[in-house]
């Protein structure tokens, strides 16, 4: 009786999918929302590549989960992910769908799915996963994911015991996620960089996840991650088993050590939270068993999507576009990061309104949680700040130590963006939340006009 | 002056430290941030304002036994018209009890005659305006739980539109003496610049301005607006 709902669910998803193409509709998400209603274990049944690759976390999983899978499809593998489609059941569903035939065969070699932290313990076990990465717990939209500790027991809830879980060593909200399942740690060791204490305002795991002691950083990279221990009852940090030893910004290398063999890889992006997304994938797909020099030439043809980051010049001012995604403090806080540190003299264009709220107001606690104050150094010469929220950013600047001589504030961002000063700046970084990535093109336009313009 | 924050290591969810943040720029005061392994500075000390904010379901548990041997010192602390202002689920600790998800009673420190009891794994969003005296009070609430007790002898705020202390409960938050309870987040301080100023009147702050008036200000208003427009303000569940 169930294989039989499930036959009819499969042609009424492959119907729905077929008419919604021919609408020119995405179908990511419908056919995979009927299918579940017509048959409420539809990803069990459905036929499963060999290998099939779930990528979860708080920040990071999509730009990982299409690494993963840009690097699978350079390396000859038949891939298949939810790239485009939602990660919830229904829009996984959706993906299965499209992957299998009338007669319920994978027509792929790895499936690659981006699965939602509140979805990991329905689907990972229907999908019977043969990997879970997770890349980190951080603070993340407090209407739906309220804590990492929330979230993390929703995840520890997965019943999965053959799933193989990869982890990262230098998070400690997730590297005890799931202790009972075979694992595997990614991580960054040691780094010249590293504080003996955190400079970021938000610490998420001040106790012993163990004891509930106070934790002893050993270093800092930011926030919680690092490597920590407890006097009281010798919890230690994992160790990584596949690390990044060495980063040659200048070659754009990365070294890696995995027990004794050492490994070059070429760098997909420079900033630090990228390096931990390209250690992960590279630690799974080596323990998928590819071969290094073959994932070392996928590594030198992949780049990252450019809704993500994207980098241009014009009179030898380089503009960069990156997505700071609203709601999450410490990716922000990141990016604010990797701002202060970028060489020269620099402007800033903040445009962070999560315009997915489009019936409703925003939130904006997270600014709170967000190290603003990264933003107050002297190299930063201009900070405009655009969209519904711009006095919430002002005021938060202004808290940060900001020079009020150099905030423009502005809600419209185009003319905003006429006040860039284009004298003495070697740098103009544009952010963008993921919901506004077509207004910062528009943003990105006038910026190479303005600046296009001035010399 | 002096303003003590509890626990600000774990009690720091959703943006609530901007309230302290804030408050530094508005007075002139000592603050002191009490940790989890120190012993509370009101303790030993005359303060004239205590501040705890957000924290996750876990650490209420942990605050709970951490405050539990000052409950009669904090009681004369309310008495003698101490100001206290607790936001989010901080002021579930402080109430009579916490029913948890599975139907267990966490006994909370019991110096109100309010209950929480927590929805898990729903969660009550809402974008909040209510009144406060002749203040309009904005906000928005992100919660795990609602509180009973609340009546309008006893309430902070009076519901204009958005969840209430439980749903359907016209009253939000908890209000005795100078204590100010409420689940609201914001930060609170910040986004309502005429409560900034009222509670530093009740700290003896005389002509009390705010830190960046201009900016505050506007934001205020704008949202104040955008919230008296027919936008969508959250499950009530």
């Amino acid at each position: 009786m169930r294989r039989i709902r499930f036959c009819i669910a499969l042609l009424a998803a492959k119907c729905i999918y077929f008419g919604m193409r021919l609408l020119r509709r995405s179908a990511t998400h419908l056919p995979g929302y009927f299918a579940v209603k017509i048959c409420p274990d539809y990803l069990k049944y459905i036929d499963k590549a060999k290998q099939v690759i779930c990528v979860s976390g708080s920040d990071g999983k999509t730009t990982t989960a299409n690494l993963i899978a840009d690097l699978l499809k350079n390396s000859g593998y038949r891939v298949a992910s939810n790239r485009i489609g939602s990660n919830t059941e229904a829009g996984i569903a959706a993906t299965m769908t499209n992957v299998v035939s009338l007669l319920n065969r994978c027509r792929v070699d790895v499936v690659v799915l981006e699965v939602d932290e509140h979805y990991t313990r329905i689907v990972c076990p229907k999908v019977r996963a043969d990997y879970l990465l997770v890349t980190n717990l951080l603070r993340d939209s407090l209407q739906r994911n309220a804590h990492p500790e929330y979230v993390f027991g929703k995840i520890n809830r997965t019943d999965a015991p053959h799933m193989k879980v990869i982890l990262n060593a230098d998070e400690l909200c997730s590297a005890s996620l799931l202790p009972e399942n075979p694992r595997l740690y990614f991580g960054i060791d040691q780094l010249p960089t590293d504080l003996p204490q955190s400079e970021n305002l938000i610490n998420d795991c001040p106790l012993c996840p163990q004891c509930d002691h106070k934790l002893i950083g050993d270093y800092v990279r930011y926030a919680h991650v690092g490597h920590a221990h407890c006097d009281h009852c010798g919890y230690r940090s994992p160790s990584a088993d596949w690390a990044v030893t060495e980063i040659d910004y200048e070659k754009a290398m990365l070294q890696v050590r995995h027990g004794e063999q050492r490994f070059a890889f070429p760098m997909v992006n420079d900033t630090l939270f990228n390096i931990y997304n390209e250690i992960a994938a590279i630690a799974l797909l080596m323990d998928m068993g590819m071969m290094p020099e073959k994932l070392s030439e996928a590594l030198s043809n992949t780049a990252l999507t450019k809704t993500r980051y994207a980098e241009k010049t014009v009179n030898g001012v380089k503009v960069i576009n990156m997505m700071a995604k609203s709601n999450n403090s410490l990716p922000v806080s990141l990016v604010f990061d990797h701002i202060r540190k970028y060489p020269g003299k620099k402007a800033v264009v903040m445009a962070l309104d999560d315009l997915d709220e489009k019936r409703s107001s925003e939130r904006i606690g997270w600014i709170y949680d967000a190290d603003y104050e990264f933003l107050a150094g002297e190299d930063i010469g201009q900070i405009i700040v655009t969209g519904v929220r711009c006095y919430d950013h002002m005021v938060r600047l202004l808290l940060a130590g900001v020079m009020p001589e150099k905030l423009v504030c502005c809600q419209d961002e185009l003319s905003a963006l006429s006040q860039l000063k284009k004298e003495d700046i070697d740098t103009v970084f544009l952010l963008h939340d993921m919901s506004s990535y077509a207004q910062s093109v528009q943003a990105e336009q006038k910026i190479l006009e303005v600046l296009g313009d001035a010399r | 002056m002096t303003i003590e924050i509890l626990y600000p290591e774990l009690c720091n969810l959703y943006g609530d430290r901007g309230n302290m943040q804030y408050l530094r720029h508005c007075v002139e005061a000592e603050f002191i941030e009490t940790g989890l392994t120190d012993t509370p500075y009101f303790a030993t000390h005359k303060v004239d304002m205590v501040y705890l904010g957000s924290m996750t379901e876990k650490s209420q548990q942990r605050i709970i036994d951490r405050l539990r041997p000052y409950t009669a010192r904090l009681q004369e602390m309310v008495e003698q018209d101490v100001v206290f202002l607790l936001t989010g689920n901080a002021m579930e600790v402080f109430g009579r009890c916490i029913e948890t998800e599975s139907g267990d009673q966490i006994e909370a420190l019991g110096l109100f005659d309010v209950s929480a009891k927590r929805i898990i794994p729903q969660r009550a969003n809402s974008l909040f305006v209510g009144t406060f005296q002749e203040q309009q009070i904005v906000g928005y609430v992100s919660r795990f739980g609602h509180l009973s007790g609340v009546t309008e002898k006893n309430r902070l705020f009076k519901v204009e539109k958005g969840l209430g202390s439980s749903p359907d409960c016209p009253w939000e938050g908890f209000h005795t003496h100078h204590v100010f309870a409420t689940y609201l987040l914001g930060p609170l301080l910040v986004l309502n610049p005429d409560f900034t100023r009222y509670l530093l009147g009740l700290l003896g702050v005389k002509e009390a301005q705010i830190a960046f008036p201009d900016a505050v200000e506007r934001a205020y208003r704008l949202r104040l607006e955008e919230y008296r427009r027919n936008i969508v303000f959250g499950e009530h569940k």
